[in-house]
C-alpha cells in the first residue's frame, strides 16, 4: 500500500509541475480541486508502467487551458488580454506580410516563367523547360504563398478555422513541392539544417501565433467585406509592385549595366528577410510616434512587433553569408543592427504597456486600431 | 453550445457535482464516447461560469483533498432546455427525412 501511495505521490508531483503552466492567480483558485479530480481519475485507472506520469492527453489539456488563459480575450485580466492581443496582432501582421510576399512571388512567377510569354530564355536559373513537370512544380511553388492571402482573407472575415488551415498549408506545401534537403549530403551538415530552420522561422512564428492566439474566448472580429478586401488588396498590390522592381533589378543584373556593388545591397533589401527588416522598422517607428501621443495605446502592436522581430533576427543571423565582407557583409550587418534596434524599441514600449496594464491602468482597455 | 458544455450542464441537472464527478457523469451520459480531461473540463466550467450557467455550490475536504461542487443555475437550465429542444427538433427532422427516403419518397 505504501508503495502505491508513493507512486501516486510521484504522479501528483508531476501533475502539479504541469499545472505550473497555468497563471498563478488561476492556480491559487483551482489547483487543489484540479489535483483532486485528476488523482481520483488516476486511482481508478489500472496500474501500469506509465502510471507515474500524467498521460499525454491530460498534459495537452492543461497546456491548452494555460494558453487560453494566458492569451486571454475580452473580459480577461489586463495582462493576459494584452498578451493575447499581442499574439493575435503578430498573427495578423505576419499574414499581411506574407500576403505581400505572395504578391511578390506571384508577380515574379509571371515575369520569370513567362506565364503570358516567356520572359527569360530557356535554361536560365534552372527553371525547367516550358510545359515540363519541373516547370509546373516550380510555378506552383511560387504560387502557393497565395495560401497566406487566403488565410488573411479568412481571418478578417471571421473564419478562423479556414485561416489556420490555410496558414499551415502555406507553411508546408512549398516544402513538399520543393523539398529543402533534396540534395542532402554530409557537406550540408547540421550547420545547413540550422540555417534552413532559421530561414523558416519568420513564417513559422505567425502561423503558430494564429493557431494559439485565436480560440473560443478570443475569436477574430469579422470585418465588413469592403474593408476585408482592402486589407487583402493592399499587401498584394505592394507585392506586385515589388515584383516589378525585382524584375527591373534582374534585367539590370543580367545586362550587367549596373555595378555589383550597387546591386547586391538592393537585392539584400528585397529578399524576405530584407523586407521583414523594413516592415518591422516601420512598425517600430509607428509605435514610437504613437507611444508619445496620450490616449493612443501602442503596447499590443509593439509586443506583436517584438514577437515578430525575434525570428527575423534569427533568420538574418542564420542566413548571413559566411565570411561575407565588403558590400554584402555591410548590408547584412546593417540589417541585423536595424532589426535589433527595432526589436529593443518595440520590447521597451511593449514592456511599459504591460507594466501599466498589470498595475491596473486602462491602456489595454482601449482596443488597438 | 459545444457537446462537452451540453453534457456538463446535463450532468448537473439532477444534483451538484464536483470536478471528477462531472467528468464521470459526462462519460456515462455519452456512453463512454466523451472522456473529458481535467484541463478541458475546467476550461468548459470556466466558460459556463462566465456565462452564468453554473456556479460553485459548496466545498468539501475528502481524504485530504478539496472537492468543489458545482450546480446548475436557473439560467443554465433554461439554456440547456433551449439547446435540447433545438437538438431534438433537428433529430426529429432527420428521422422524418430518413423514413421518407426508406419509403421511397426522396430516393
Amino acid at each position: 500500500m505504501s508503495e502505491r501511495v508513493g507512486r501516486r505521490s510521484v504522479l501528483e508531483e508531476r501533475y502539479r509541475r504541469w499545472l505550473r503552466l497555468l497563471p498563478g492567480s488561476y492556480r491559487a483558485e483551482r489547483e487543489e480541486e484540479m489535483v483532486a479530480a485528476f488523482m481520483e481519475g488516476a486511482r481508478r485507472e489500472p496500474a501500469g508502467h506509465d502510471d507515474q506520469r500524467p498521460r499525454l492527453l491530460e498534459v495537452a489539456s492543461v497546456a491548452a487551458l494555460a494558453l487560453r488563459l494566458r492569451l486571454g480575450g475580452p473580459g480577461s485580466p489586463p495582462g493576459a488580454y494584452l498578451w493575447g492581443e499581442a499574439v493575435r496582432l503578430a498573427a495578423l501582421l505576419g499574414l499581411v506580410f506574407w500576403t505581400m510576399i505572395a504578391g511578390l512571388y506571384a508577380g515574379q512567377a509571371v515575369l520569370t516563367y513567362g506565364i503570358p510569354v516567356d520572359a527569360l530564355p530557356d535554361g536560365v536559373m534552372g527553371i525547367g523547360d516550358p510545359g515540363s513537370p519541373e516547370r509546373a512544380r516550380l510555378v506552383l511553388a511560387d504560387l502557393t504563398p497565395l495560401l497566406w492571402a487566403a488565410g488573411l482573407g479568412a481571418l478578417v472575415r471571421g473564419r478562423v478555422r479556414i485561416a489556420k488551415a490555410a496558414a499551415i498549408a502555406a507553411l508546408v506545401v512549398p516544402y513538399v513541392l520543393v523539398p529543402p534537403f533534396l540534395e542532402w549530403d554530409s557537406a550540408l551538415g547540421w550547420d545547413g539544417a540550422v540555417r534552413w530552420a532559421c530561414a523558416a522561422l519568420p513564417a513559422v512564428v505567425p502561423a503558430l501565433a494564429l493557431v494559439i492566439g485565436f480560440h473560443r474566448d478570443a475569436p477574430p472580429p469579422r470585418l465588413p467585406t469592403r474593408r476585408a478586401l482592402l486589407l487583402l488588396a493592399l499587401p498584394i498590390a505592394a507585392g506586385l509592385l515589388l515584383s516589378v522592381v525585382v524584375g527591373v533589378l534582374g534585367a539590370a543584373t543580367r545586362a550587367e549595366t549596373v555595378s555589383a556593388e550597387l546591386l547586391i545591397p538592393a537585392w539584400m533589401w528585397l529578399d524576405t528577410t530584407g523586407l521583414a527588416c523594413v516592415s518591422l522598422t516601420a512598425i517600430a517607428v509607428w509605435c514610437a510616434l504613437r507611444y508619445r501621443t496620450p490616449g493612443r495605446p501602442a503596447a499590443p502592436v509593439a509586443l506583436a512587433g517584438a514577437i515578430l522581430t525575434v525570428p527575423a533576427v534569427l533568420a538574418r543571423a542564420g542566413t548571413m553569408p559566411p565570411g561575407a565582407t565588403g558590400v554584402t557583409g555591410l548590408s547584412a550587418t546593417l540589417q541585423l543592427a536595424v532589426l535589433v534596434a527595432s526589436g529593443i524599441t518595440l520590447a521597451v514600449i511593449g514592456a511599459r504597456g504591460m507594466r501599466a496594464a498589470e498595475a491596473g491602468l486602462t491602456e489595454v482597455r482601449g482596443r488597438p486600431g | 453550445m459545444t457537446e462537452p458544455a451540453f453534457l456538463v450542464l446535463t450532468a448537473l441537472v439532477d444534483e451538484p457535482r464536483h470536478g471528477y464527478g462531472i467528468a464521470q457523469e459526462v462519460e456515462r451520459l455519452s456512453g463512454g464516447r466523451v472522456q473529458l480531461k481535467i484541463g478541458t473540463l475546467y476550461g468548459v466550467l470556466d466558460r459556463l461560469a462566465a456565462d452564468g450557467f453554473v456556479e460553485a455550490d459548496r466545498e468539501e475536504v475528502r481524504q485530504g483533498r478539496l472537492r468543489r461542487y458545482y450546480r446548475l443555475t436557473d439560467e443554465g437550465a433554461r439554456a440547456l432546455e433551449e439547446e435540447a429542444v433545438r437538438l431534438a427538433d433537428n433529430a426529429r427532422r432527420a428521422v422524418e427525412r430518413l423514413r421518407l427516403r426508406q419509403a421511397g419518397g426522396l430516393a
